[in-house]
């Protein structure tokens, strides 16, 4: 049973901007779902929408089978009435208010017992690690702690669904790199249903169950965060997720079990792509074909029968762990990302050997 | 219960002596009708009955200063045996009061009962309007100064006089002696005059008018050029006199010199012999007072030898009626002698105007005169 | 989609849907708010609105005092083709500009030495660079005449004793005169607008600019003004509008040098029989559409350029270093509290204790009768300072709340259109010279039973008045708080109401207690309308001032003064011991 449904959402601000256009999507009980995009593309709106921060001007959004937002008869159940729980990026702590109290606030709401205040205060207060820390004024602890109290706010009092705005953006990246994982791993363990929200591709990766990636209010993909990253839809996604080539192609012949073939004039050479092809793709049409730079080898002449490029390394840069090539090849330059210990020079000639599963025909 | 008995004993004798006291006040006869006779001591105590059932007064002026109108409230309850009635006083310039007056005369809510101004066009427009009460008072036959020229209206109101008229401060400018506009052209007076500036103000623009009449244009030219000042209030004339920043003013009021004279600047005013303006200061009735029998009373006290010698103690304004010699004599010499602060009109020589014609055309002719003579708004 | 109808949709888009409000009363979120919103628009104009309304109808009808009601446009073609009017609209414009260019100047750049920067004595000094808040400009005005009028002035005695000058230095009877009197007297709102806007900015924005290797100055220039530019300018236009209908200093410093304003003119109109509303409400409407202006240009321009600089964050900001420039600082702060309190308020207590005011001090005329006049025969004294005390001290208060109110619909609302509406029309009361807005409230209530409660009446026209005043000063922290800290709250499962209870006001705290502060002040200080208004027995301070202007000697006007600026100083330090405020403003 799905926890969270949105459907046909819309959201204008004035009368020209669309700032969510058409989004629908289901998360799952127990599902860590991200919303991923540039800054402007619907996903924060989106999520203010699901708290009730703001009123979309259609579409409905249930959880648990209880509408929240409806078009169809007006309904719009004010933030409180909800239950969720909310982390915002600017953590969003009462400066007036100890760490307690600013725990205690959402059960104190639900007309909590001062015992079950206490006790739950303390609970979550353990879960993100800052028991002992309750009295102190929320605003003299460090950025990282007031993340967490504000995380504790948001789990005291067993929200169905949590919602995350950026809640990592304004700390270290040592400290969020951290964060991630610790966050990630206490939401599966408190088996809590999450939606967060970030335009850091890397953080979505680490930390979902299913990213979606929007753009411009659309959802543009959605998917685990593997098949995200393996097989992007469009030039954006492919684009906006990690570093890749993409090549203007047309579609030739399909080689029956293996894919279909490319022509990339830029390359000088035809291309057998087996990801992206389920559509139909009528030969000769212009498309585009995405392949990321860490797929590219380096090999010998011959290893291999299709996808072999020559080129020339115009530009090496040591990484340590690897090295990132730009390599001269027909009229395009390739980037390739190849590991620490190959020797590479610029100006040395080289054979590339691509996977045709790792040729992805986009569908733009 | 011993204690509460003596308690409510008590009470009780005091009740009693509340309720005796009262009765013998109401029973004892007024100060006022001891001195009357006849028709006229029966329509005074027929106003005090009348009165003593209103129970409230309402006046206002821009004369009186808070502290005179207490002294004169307390005497005339005591004088017409009305302890009881309520008082109420408003002391404001002449155009907050009209602004407000004329505002509760629309809405039909005036709660005014008694005004006591000096602001002769409002005057004679409240009287073409209907809004007065017309109202001879006994004391009105003395006045007939004030009627000679011009500035009674017609048994609706007579008139005290307020004169704008030139002020020397002696400590600055020694015993010289002056006795005509003219003498203000002198050139050891030079940049020393002060006019108030008619620009913002009807009551100077008036003095200008009614000097024209005595004197010629070229006089206020040639004032204007030995380098007068003009200034718009009298409050800060006043100041500017008494600093010595100016040693003679021309517009000044008597309460002016009188406020300078207690604060020990010897400030006089000057009579000159070419006339001084007067402008009419009418204590009315309201058509529609609430309050009429205390209206009346407190016009007959106003307008009385008793009301004028109470008031020279706090604002000395020039007495539409002559007056017998007060019991101070040093306020005879002061206030009341020709050379006083405030001498009686008959001691003065006032240049007539029939108030009653002056128009808004009029004021607004003499005030463009006014700014031609002594500069327009424009910064040197 | 294709169930809902094109005009449901629009219906929504306003946020009032009835079918909302049927199915989940008070559910929707817009719908309470927009209600909110209709509601303090109500109130709104039946506070300024209407007064506003009345009285500028009477520009366009023929003689309104007769209650005739011709349309006309003679008032406004009789009063506007007239060269004196023409000069003064030209004085008026003048005094206005540099009024607000000065008294920007000096406001900014003190605000920013309490602010930003490690200059010493700061807190002495704010309690001292505030106290000409305390005090009318008009007496500011008889203060400086004491001072520097050009025969007896104080100032101009001494210069030239001492360096044998031939002639005055100082002419007070000027522009120049009037202009600085002003801009003294009104650098202290400047200083209010803005260091609430400067103490709550990030210190990392002029770090990086230091780092970056620019100096303190240039650093000051162009990041830390720039970025508080909103609440400059907008203080800008608030002075230049306010200076614009003030009548005091120009009808007392003004007539020597033959300068005229459009205050004096209207104040001519007002004042003196037969009253020309019409005339007055012509010119006065020259004021309201500069205000408008101003306003616009305010939100145009200078609004969406607000930054939100607070977030939930919580950081204390640090001060610039000036080095030795701290003294320069110092010393500027110190010589204008020498020009606007030390001088001003010396002379007024030198004249407080001379019988008469002989232009100087002199210890013949040594006499305390001023005081003992004021504090104890006075017989309006006691009485005035209580009608003072509840207006100040209930009228504040209520204003303060309705300020908290408005301040949350015009910066939480969604419905933008609506909270500009609110916003303007609570703003618009700026542009209303006292004098003016007295005679409105007198001309709109008379008729009502409204008017046998002249304290009511006299509140409800002081809220009116300086509603902009306390409106500015709790928006300016409402908008430097972060909106999610109010958004938490709801998510918690706090209703709109309780968030404000919990959340909003108790952060806002400082904002309010600042504007309760500036309310009382200005309430006990206000004078045109109160004059027109006030009864016997609820007239105020400033009234009982009046009346002794006009009947009693300077001494005495300057004992009661500085008795006035005494229990406003005293009530400043109550209200921050209370408010536990650590500066005036926040």
């Amino acid at each position: 049973m799905a926890e969270v449904v949105v459907k046909d959402l819309v959201k204008r601000f004035g009368t020209e901007t669309l700032a969510v256009d058409n989004v629908s999507f289901t998360v799952g009980e127990g599902e860590f779902v991200t919303l991923l995009g540039p800054s402007g593309c619907g996903k924060t709106t989106t999520l203010r929408c699901i708290a009730g921060l703001e009123t979309p001007d259609e579409g409905d959004i249930l959880i648990a089978d209880e509408v929240f937002t409806s078009s169809h008869n007006g309904v719009c159940l004010p933030p409180e009435k909800r239950r969720l729980g909310m982390v915002f990026q600017s953590y969003a702590i009462w400066p007036h208010m100890s760490v307690s109290e600013n725990v205690a606030y959402g059960i104190q709401a639900q007309g909590a017992s001062r015992a079950e205040v206490n006790e739950k205060v303390a609970n979550a207060l353990e879960l993100v690690g800052l028991s002992g820390l309750g009295e102190r004024n929320a605003t003299k602890l460090s950025g990282g702690q007031q993340q967490r109290v504000s995380l504790a706010r948001a789990l005291a009092y067993n929200p169905r669904v949590l919602l995350f705005d950026e809640p990592l953006s304004n700390l270290d990246a040592k400290l969020r790199e951290r964060m991630r994982v610790e966050l990630a791993n206490l939401i599966k363990e408190l088996k809590l249903t999450a939606i967060y929200v970030t335009h850091d591709q890397a953080e979505a990766m680490v930390m979902s169950d299913r990213i979606i990636v929007m753009k411009d209010g659309r959802i543009q993909q959605e998917g685990d965060p593997h098949s995200t990253y393996n097989e992007p839809s469009n030039s954006f996604v492919a684009d906006f997720i990690g570093v890749t080539n993409i090549l203007e192609g047309k579609a030739g012949e399909r080689e029956n079990g293996k894919g279909l073939w490319v022509e990339v004039p830029s390359l000088e050479s035809k291309i057998l792509c087996a990801k992206g092809i389920e559509r139909d793709i009528p030969a000769g049409s212009d498309l585009l074909v995405t392949v990321r730079p860490e797929y590219i080898e380096l090999g010998e002449d011959g290893s291999s029968d299709e996808n072999v490029l020559r080129g020339q390394v115009s530009d090496a840069v040591y990484l340590g762990q690897s090295w990132d090539c730009l390599v001269q090849s027909g009229n395009f330059e390739l980037r390739v990302h190849v590991r620490g210990d190959a020797d590479i020079r610029a100006g040395q000639s080289v054979t590339m050997n691509i996977s045709p599963s790792r040729c992805v025909v986009l569908s733009d | 219960m011993k204690k509460r008995l003596s308690c409510s004993v008590g009470m009780a004798v005091l009740l009693a002596v509340t309720f005796t006291l009262g009765g013998t006040a109401r029973a004892a006869e007024a100060p006022i009708l001891k001195e009357l006779k006849g028709a006229e001591k029966a329509r005074v105590a027929k106003l005090i009955e009348g009165a003593r059932k209103e129970g409230n007064f309402s006046w206002a002026t821009n004369l009186a200063p808070v502290k005179a109108a207490k002294e004169m409230e307390k005497a005339f309850k005591k004088l017409y045996g009305l302890p009881k009635v309520k008082f109420r006083f408003a002391n404001r310039r002449s155009g907050t009061l009209i602004k407000r007056f004329e505002q509760e005369i629309k809405a039909n809510k005036l709660s005014v009962d008694v005004v006591v101004l000096a602001a002769a066009s409002w005057l004679h427009s409240m009287k073409r309007r209907g809004n007065l009460m017309k109202y001879v008072s006994p004391e009105d036959k003395h006045y007939s100064l004030a009627e000679k020229a011009n500035m009674n209206g017609d048994g609706y109101w007579v008139s005290d006089a307020q004169i704008n008229t030139m002020a020397v401060n002696r400590d600055l400018a020694g015993n010289v002696k002056l006795t005509s506009w003219y003498d203000l052209l002198k050139p050891e007076f030079k940049g020393k005059v002060l006019v108030g500036d008619a620009r913002p103000s009807e009551t100077y623009t008036l003095w200008y008018k009614g000097l024209r009449e005595r004197l010629p244009k070229s006089y206020f030219q040639k004032l204007s050029a030995s380098g007068a000042g003009v200034m718009a209030r009298g409050s800060a004339q006043r100041r500017s006199l008494m600093a010595g920043e100016y040693w003679l003013g021309t517009t000044i009021m008597a309460r002016h010199n009188w406020i300078a004279k207690k604060a020990g600047v010897k400030m006089d005013p000057i009579y000159p012999k070419e006339g001084v303006v007067a402008l009419p200061i009418g204590s009315v009735i309201m058509a529609k007072a609430k309050n009429p029998n205390m209206a009346k009373l407190f016009v007959d006290y106003w307008r009385s030898v008793r009301g004028h010698h109470m008031l020279l103690n706090y604002n000395p304004l020039n007495s539409g009626r002559p007056l017998p010699p007060h019991k101070d004599e040093k306020i005879n010499k002061l206030i009341l002698a020709k050379d006083g602060i405030a001498p009686p009109i008959d001691k003065i020589n006032v240049i007539p105007t029939d108030w009653s014609k002056v128009t808004p055309a009029d004021v607004k002719k003499w005030k463009a005169e006014f700014i031609e003579v002594f500069g327009s708004g424009t910064k040197k | 989609m294709s169930s809902v109808s094109k005009s449901e949709l629009e219906a929504r888009g306003d946020g009032a849907s009835p079918v909302a409000s049927a199915s989940t009363p008070g559910g929707r979120f817009f719908n309470s708010e927009n209600s909110l919103k209709l509601g303090s628009l109500g109130l709104l104009t039946i506070l300024a609105i209407l007064p506003v309304s009345v009285f500028l109808y009477s520009a366009f009808v023929t003689h309104p005092e007769a209650g005739d009601s011709i349309f006309t446009f003679t008032n406004f073609t009789k009063n506007f083709s007239t060269s004196e009017v023409f000069d003064a609209s030209l004085n008026t414009l003048i005094i206005a500009l540099g009024t607000s260019i000065f008294s920007c100047l000096t406001g900014v750049s003190l605000a920013w030495f309490h602010a930003r920067t490690d200059m010493p004595f700061r807190r002495p000094l704010e309690a001292l660079t505030l106290i000409p808040f305390f005090l009318s400009s008009f007496l500011g005005a008889v203060a400086w005449w004491a001072l520097a009028a050009p025969r007896t002035g104080i100032l101009n005695r001494w210069m030239i004793d001492l360096f044998g000058l031939s002639a005055p230095p100082f002419n007070i009877y000027s522009m120049t005169g009037i202009v600085m009197v002003m801009a003294l007297f009104y650098t202290p709102y400047m200083y209010l607008f803005t260091i609430g806007s400067l103490n709550r900015m990030d210190p990392a924005l002029e770090e990086s600019a230091r780092v970056c290797g620019t100096g303190v100055l240039r650093t000051a220039l162009r990041v830390t003004i720039p970025l508080s530019t909103p609440a400059m300018l907008s203080g800008a236009v608030i002075i230049f509008v306010v200076s614009m209908g003030v009548f005091g200093v120009p009808s007392l410093l003004g007539p020597i040098a033959r300068i005229s304003t459009l205050s004096t003119i209207i104040y001519t109109k007002m004042e003196e029989y037969p009253l020309d509303i019409g005339g007055a409400a012509a010119l006065g409407s020259v004021l309201m559409v500069f205000t408008a202006l101003g306003l616009y240009i305010q939100r145009k321009i200078i609004a969406p350029r607000s930054y939100v600089t607070v977030t939930g964050k919580g950081y204390r900001p640090s001060r610039v270093s000036l080095g030795p420039w701290k003294y320069v600082a110092l010393a500027i702060n110190c010589f204008y509290v020498l020009l606007a309190v030390i001088l001003p308020l010396g002379a007024l207590l030198l004249a407080s204790f001379n019988r008469a005011w002989l232009g100087g001090f002199r210890w013949s005329q040594l006499s305390i009768y001023n005081w003992a006049y004021v504090l104890f025969e006075y017989e309006y004294a006691i009485q005035a300072t209580k009608n003072s005390l509840i207006l100040g001290l209930v009228g504040g208060f209520i204003t303060v709340v309705l300020c908290t109110f408005l301040a949350m619909v015009i910066l939480r609302g969604r419905n933008k259109r609506l909270s500009g509406a609110v916003d303007y029309l609570s703003t618009l009361p700026i542009g209303v010279p006292g004098l003016i807005m007295g005679m409105a409230f007198l001309i709109t209530w008379i008729k009502t039973p409204l008017y046998g409660f002249p304290m009511l009446l006299l509140m409800m026209a002081y809220m009116t008045r300086y509603l902009p005043y306390g409106l500015r000063t709790i928006s300016s922290v409402l908008q430097s708080l972060s909106s999610e800290l109010e958004e938490s709250a709801r998510i918690c499962g706090s209703s709109f109401v309780a968030t404000i209870k919990k959340i909003t006001v108790p952060l806002l705290r400082p904002g309010i207690f600042a504007a309760y502060l500036m309310l009382f002040i200005m309430f006990i200080r206000e004078l045109p309308v109160s004059v027109l208004l006030a009864t016997e027995d609820s007239a105020p301070m400033a009234v009982a001032l009046y009346i002794l202007q006009e009947n009693e000697a300077l001494g005495v006007v300057a004992a009661f003064a500085l008795v006035q600026t005494a229990l406003l100083l005293l009530g400043t330090i109550v209200f921050r011991k209370l408010g536990s405020m650590e500066e005036l403003s926040v």
